[in-house]
């Protein structure tokens, strides 16, 4: 395994979009409810925390960033599934989890795209992160078909779909050391 | 009996009262990652949040006026403006997340989306602030937010391993999989989010509103002496909840719905009911909290006529004040901003403002011309002065540590 050599952003892109959102969110509250440009300093500062943060991290880091983030997302799934299937929880609670989980995976496999590999290994290990992260994604949706009628039918795959990018994570993790 | 079941309710309420969105998302974020090796920050934050509220109390008890009124008197204009500055922000983020969490909590038991609760959920928070009395708005949010006590009860139900969860709160350490970094960054969240500024804020002016006396100040210090310790092991249960429950299957908490799942693995529906209702109770109750502490420092620092004892026409721009924090609070979150990002920032942020917060509190609580034979003790000044230092450390830190670890990604 290389050791990647490129350099892109500190944080995980999903956390950084987040934190450019939040940004630009307070920037417009501020705007809009501004009497005056006198506010203008602090909206500046806000944006310079907020770009502040988008430091930079290695390709691999990233991709090991959003597996993680997609593991964690199908491990939560399956949890929430099999309280539903023993009727431990409410139905409610597990329709946010799974459309939480959906959300995440969506934004871990946004992430993982938004890559960009600088060689033929770090290409591969991005091709491998987004094929076990949109398995896991269609092991949530397909919890989210069967979670009225059978809960218990989903199991199996988010088990599958959660160990499959558990290794991944892994192995990605032991790539950045 | 009377005052014995004042007092009981005044630690009641204190209890429930304790967590806030800040709290509930933060303890379990750290449980999920790093077990209960941050337990004691919990513990240093309790102590420093019941040193320095049992003074603002004392202050507005003995004073008869408001912690922030005081401050600008003392301290003058320009050092108060950097209070209020600091203070208001840091009120207004906090603000935001308390309603982004009350949608996210009914969320959980409706399955409607937080963005079509967020109006509905500033709207509540307006009527009860407008309409309700002080007193049954502090006591019925406390005690429903008492149901979060679901949370110790559940760590009995999963049956941990109690020596090794004994080992991680006693023998501290950064996991392997986590680095230095992020762990002093989840350490100065935590802190935050134990201290935030609102509730000195919020607790000095509902001394006011409930015109304390001297006589009271006893049964203020029980309330806080008794009741944030106790909320405080609320918040080590949040965590080691999700220590026993989300670290070993490798769940990172980002949502709100996944600080819920080791209740309801531990008790099923009847224990995930005791939690959902804490929860929307513990975040309307700060929302509340917070919508009152907007308008209090404003007012205060302002001179405005201030207060809920007031009708809302003789306090006009104290009301208006809070109007607008809550349609500015809703603003933010419509544009889609996640409410749990808007909370970690908001507890780090806090950390940050600490300073200007408890630091003009000492001063004034050591003012002879205010607090008279009530000044402070030189015990209480030394763990104070122990207290500045840690504040002062952990604002200091709190942004580089936030660059280095991408906000503890």
């Amino acid at each position: 395994m290389t050791t990647p050599v490129g350099s892109y952003c500190w944080t995980s892109p999903a956390r950084k979009a987040s934190i450019v959102r939040l940004g630009e969110a307070y920037a417009d509250a501020v705007f809009q409810s501004a009497s005056s440009v006198r506010r203008l300093p602090g909206v500046i500062a806000v944006l310079v925390v907020a770009l502040a943060l988008t430091g930079c991290s290695t390709a691999t880091e990233q991709l090991e960033a959003a597996v993680s983030d997609a593991s964690s997302a199908v491990s939560t799934a399956r949890l929430a599934t099999k309280q539903q299937a023993k009727d431990r929880t409410f139905l409610p609670t597990t329709k946010t989890a799974l459309g939480d989980a959906v959300t995440a995976l969506n934004d871990a496999a946004a992430s993982a795209a938004r890559v960009e590999p600088t060689g033929t290994t770090e290409g591969e290990l991005q091709q491998r992160a987004l094929m076990a992260i949109r398995g896991g994604t269609d092991a949530v949706l397909t919890a989210q078909r069967t979670i009225t009628s059978d809960a218990g039918q989903a199991i199996p795959g988010l088990a599958e779909s959660a160990n499959t990018l558990r290794t991944l994570a892994d192995e990605l993790e032991k790539a950045t050391r | 009996m009377k005052r014995l079941l004042g007092v009981a309710l005044g630690v009641l309420t204190a209890i429930g009262g304790f967590l806030d969105i800040g709290d509930l998302v933060t303890n379990a974020v750290v449980g999920s990652r790093f077990g209960l090796s941050l337990a004691w920050v919990v513990i240093v934050g309790v102590v420093g949040i019941c040193v320095f509220a049992q003074m603002s109390g004392r202050v507005a008890a003995v004073s008869g006026r408001a912690t922030f009124e005081i401050i600008r008197e003392r301290l003058g204009p320009r050092a108060g403006l950097a209070n209020l500055g600091a203070s208001f922000l840091i009120n207004l983020l906090t603000l935001t997340a308390e309603i982004g969490g009350i949608a996210l909590a009914l969320q959980l038991a409706s399955s409607v989306e937080p963005a079509l609760w967020i109006p509905v959920a500033a709207f509540a928070v307006w009527l009860v602030v407008w309409r309700v009395k002080f007193s049954v708005m502090e006591n019925v949010t406390g005690l429903l937010g008492l149901t979060l006590i679901v949370f110790a009860v559940a760590v009995f139900l999963l049956h941990p391993n109690w020596g090794e969860l004994a080992t991680q709160a006693l023998t501290p350490s950064v996991p392997g999989s986590e680095s230095g970094g992020a762990y002093w960054f989840y350490a100065i969240a935590l802190f935050g989010a134990a201290m935030t500024p609102y509730e000195v804020f919020f607790f000095s002016s509902g001394a006011v509103e409930e015109k304390w006396k001297k006589k009271d100040i006893s049964q203020s210090r029980i309330n806080v002496l008794v009741g944030f310790p106790l909320g405080g092991i609320l918040s080590i249960a949040i965590a080691a909840c999700a220590a026993i429950v989300l670290l070993p299957r490798g769940i990172e908490v980002t949502t709100l719905a996944q600080v819920a799942l080791p209740v309801a693995e531990a008790g099923g529906k009847v224990a995930l009911a005791f939690v959902i209702v804490g929860m929307v109770a513990a975040t309307f109750g700060a929302a509340l909290e917070t919508t009152l502490s907007s308008g209090y420092t404003l007012a205060q620092f302002f001179g405005w006529s201030w207060g809920k004892f007031r009708r809302p026409a003789q306090a006009a721009r104290f009301h208006v004040t809070m109007i607008v924090a809550l349609l500015i609070g809703v603003g933010v979150l419509a544009t889609g901003v996640d409410p749990i990002a808007v909370t970690e920032f908001s507890v780090v942020f806090s950390a940050i403002a600490l300073p200007l917060t408890y630091l003009p509190i000492l001063i004034v609580a050591n003012d002879k011309q205010y607090m008279g034979a009530e000044v402070n003790g030189k015990a209480t000044n030394t763990v104070a002065m122990v207290y500045l230092v840690i504040i002062l450390a952990a604002s200091v830190a709190a942004i580089p540590l936030m660059i280095v670890t991408g906000a503890g990604a």
